[in-house]
């Protein structure tokens, strides 16, 4: 597709409000990764993210067909509006399930969302290689990366508690994660190789 | 909101850590939501993120393990006297006094193999415990707002409850809880509440 965002996005609104089902395509196209991603992000059920994602679109062509959005710029933000609303509908919907399956107690299935044994070996053995990549660490940038990433500490926290300035925080941040991106990619490729050698029999 | 700006400060990082102020965050979204440079910096930052917090969980646990086993002699010593004295008053003191212990008083208690469970993240596995076993169950309460007391509940896949017990002490970070006849294998939900409220949920597979 060719134009500029704003371009492309005045397009769908008016192939949509035109009822051209080429407008749907379009906002699906320019729009479903970002709002899977959005989903995702705050619904952390990857299960349920494909169905919120079906919903939020049926609803914004609904609503742009009806003449709820007039600044096509502000596409979007709509999108992100409804996407919202869908994500707070999923909290209230899994709030009353939990109190309803407290009450029946067994009387419903809990679906497990739990790995395969296989996924689980390959996760055991990925996990064993990214702490030996941390372990070769300086003990100082392992201690950031664990502080940050892990405790969820603040920088301004972490700073105070290793006696580091702002500066010197961001750079060995960002070094020692640098670090740990190109070491764990070399490492990951090993361990994808190893599971794609086939087996002799 | 533009790509240097993300670029500069560290955007698409923070938004993932949940560290971004609301009205950023906003921002961010409605930026990335029609943006597929963006979208494919947030898939690629998050599996990083991912993988730097599972080495980061699996480091700090390795470490907690190997403070315990290099402790010295005399602290050795001193850990095994007071275990034994809090078997002694785990035997003679009443039920009710017991349930309400500190969980560090009532994890002292027996040696247990500790099953930890964390607060579920993305990538995180569940817990594992051996069926039949006995076993310490050791849940992250990370990020609770005080301590106090909650209910522990462990219920099959199914939905039926398979043990529970309540006014159990925690601490803002971590709480701990014996279960002295183990459980049957199968994969299980372990539910934290407080109140009515459920606080934390975790998985723990019970392996033959």
């Amino acid at each position: 597709m060719n134009g500029s965002p704003r371009e492309l996005w005045d397009r769908i609104v008016k192939q949509i409000r035109a009822g051209d089902p080429a407008g749907q395509s379009a906002l699906y196209e320019a729009f479903a990764p970002g709002l899977r991603l959005f989903l995702g992000h705050h619904i952390q059920r990857p299960e349920e993210v494909e169905d919120r994602l079906h919903d939020a679109f049926v609803k914004a062509v609904v609503a742009i067909r009806g003449g709820q959005l007039r600044e096509p710029e502000r596409l979007a933000g709509f999108l992100r509006t409804i996407a919202w609303r869908q994500i707070t509908a999923f909290i209230d919907q899994a709030v009353e399930q939990r109190s309803l399956i407290e009450d029946l107690s067994g009387a419903l299935r809990i679906s497990s969302p739990g790995p395969s044994p296989e996924q689980l070996a390959i996760d055991r053995q990925w996990t064993e290689q990214a702490i030996e990549i941390l372990q070769s660490f300086p003990a100082l940038d392992r201690e950031i990366l664990v502080r940050f990433y892990w405790e969820e500490q603040s920088a301004g926290q972490i700073c105070r508690e290793l006696n580091l300035t702002p500066t010197q925080f961001r750079l060995r941040k960002t070094r020692a994660k640098g670090r740990f991106v190109r070491e764990a990619s070399r490492e990951f490729s090993r361990v994808q190789m190893r599971k794609r050698t086939p087996v002799r029999h | 909101m533009n790509h240097e700006q993300i670029e500069r400060q560290d955007v698409v990082e923070r938004y993932l850590l949940r560290r971004l102020p609301p009205e950023e965050a906003q921002d961010f979204e409605e930026h990335y939501l029609g943006c597929a440079e963006c979208c494919e910096r947030i898939r690629e930052e998050r599996q990083i993120i991912t993988d730097i917090q599972r080495a980061c969980s699996g480091w700090s646990r390795r470490k907690r393990q190997r403070r315990f086993w290099t402790l010295p002699a005399p602290a050795m010593g001193l850990a095994a006297a007071l275990a034994a004295a809090a078997v002694y008053l785990s035997v003679m003191t009443p039920t009710v006094v017991q349930r309400r212990e500190a969980p560090a008083a009532q994890s002292a208690a027996l040696p247990l193999p500790v099953v930890e469970l964390t607060t579920y993240r993305a990538g995180e596995t569940a817990g594992q415990a051996k069926a039949g076993a006995p076993f310490r169950l050791r849940l992250d309460l990370h990020g609770l707002a005080a301590a106090g007391e909650c209910s522990i509940e462990v219920v099959r896949e199914s939905g039926e409850a398979a043990w529970s017990r309540s006014g159990v002490a925690r601490t803002a970070e971590q709480t701990e809880v014996d279960l002295l006849n183990g459980l049957p294998s199968g994969a299980y939900w372990v539910r934290v509440s407080s109140e009515g409220k459920l606080l934390r949920e975790f998985g723990l597979r019970v392996e033959p």
